[in-house]
């Protein structure tokens, strides 16, 4: 059956859908400790629909401010994929990385953002593997995006882009814990619904 | 924020009669067009999402540039309003995102402004102020008394249009 809308999922795609989610939460918590020379573990993520309001009122309201790395799906799929990084995220890193301690989001500076997209562009590539890999065929995406800014402009960006076709996201939520300290990590995987139906045939459960 | 300002979700219209304002949240791409027609003091929001349609069916009239800005128009009209004293005032149009591939995502913001500004020739509204463009997002606030647009944003404090 050809699925018209994130709602339409049955019980068995969402769990294929949690599985990628794992593996991909797993393959990026691999990728974060070999950036940070330290070890990251990741709890089992949540995997689920959302709406745009549950999306932003889970991220703080819409005037929250939050670093976002874009990636579109260029390739094997077609739709975009986000990283929305948290104050927590960005401190940890940060402070991992280039030794900064940074109490707020002002105090980024360009170097600063570039390591964060870097950082960014590498995990949302461990979840791009861990689809490739169970869907059995090539996924290529784009150089990424960044910005800072409030968390209701930058949801609106898949929102906008796909409202011909839906108003929901598919949001992996988990934790990061790096020294004992949990750090949120949101990704949200938009494809397209072609693209979410060709990625359900080849998991079997269309 | 008091409780006698109208809040406007996106995709999504409002029109004042008694409140105090009508406010729509962090505008990226979206635009918010404001109308006022200043003699009964009746005010009206739409946060647009798209120009126009390609999917030829319209489930929601305020997604569109070309559906939602007549929709408003007519709403304010039943309140009492007159189109021919309408003046707006429009934020948003922004690029979130700067795409360094050539992407439909960086180009909307200014399409949506485009087609914003035709709608409102059309129905002769003059846009007495604007706050369009650039790369960040705008929650907007509309005071219906005053006719004061009040623009807010990340790191660039609040703006009077």
């Amino acid at each position: 059956m050809t699925i018209i809308d994130y709602d339409n999922l049955t019980s068995i795609q969402m769990d294929a859908l949690k599985e990628i989610g794992n593996v991909g939460s797993g393959n990026a918590a691999v990728a974060l400790s070999q950036i940070l020379n330290h070890t990251v573990k990741m709890d089992v993520p949540t995997v689920e629909i959302l709406g745009y309001e549950e999306t932003m009122n889970m991220l703080g309201g819409p005037e929250e401010i939050a670093s976002a790395v874009l990636v579109e799906l260029v390739e094997g799929m077609n739709g975009m994929m986000l990283f929305i990084q948290q104050k927590d995220f960005l401190g940890s890193v940060l402070n991992t990385l280039l030794s900064k301690e940074l109490t707020s989001f002002e105090e980024m500076d360009e170097m600063d953002a570039s390591a964060i997209m870097e950082v960014g562009n590498i995990l949302l590539s461990s979840y791009v593997t861990a689809i490739s890999n169970f869907a059995g065929f090539k996924i290529d995406i784009s150089v990424p995006a960044h910005t800072v800014n409030m968390i209701g402009g930058i949801l609106s960006v898949p929102i906008v882009e796909m409202a011909e076709e839906t108003e929901k996201m598919l949001m992996i939520h988990g934790y990061f814990i790096i020294d004992g300290q949990k750090i949120s990590s949101n990704i949200l995987l938009i494809p397209d619904m072609g693209s979410l139906n060709k990625l359900l045939e080849s998991l079997g459960v269309n | 924020m008091s409780d006698d300002i109208l809040k406007v979700g996106i995709a999504d219209l409002k029109v004042a009669k008694r409140e105090t304002g009508i406010i729509t949240y962090a505008l990226g791409s979206c635009i918010g067009i404001c109308l006022l027609d200043p003699l009964p003091k009746i005010a009206g929001m739409v946060h647009i999402m798209l120009p126009e349609t390609n999917a030829g069916r319209v489930d929601n009239i305020a997604k569109y540039a070309t559906t939602g800005i007549p929709a408003l128009i007519k709403q304010m009209s039943a309140a009492g309003a007159n189109p021919a004293r309408m003046k707006a005032k429009i934020a948003g149009g922004a690029q979130m995102f700067k795409m360094t591939q050539s992407s439909a995502i960086g180009e909307i913001g200014k399409r949506n402004q485009q087609k914003v500004k035709e709608v409102l020739a059309a129905f002769n509204i003059p846009i007495i102020a604007e706050d369009c463009g650039a790369n960040y997002a705008r929650t907007l606030v509309f005071y219906r008394e005053s006719g004061i647009a009040e623009v807010r944003s990340y790191d660039r404090g609040v703006k009077k249009i």
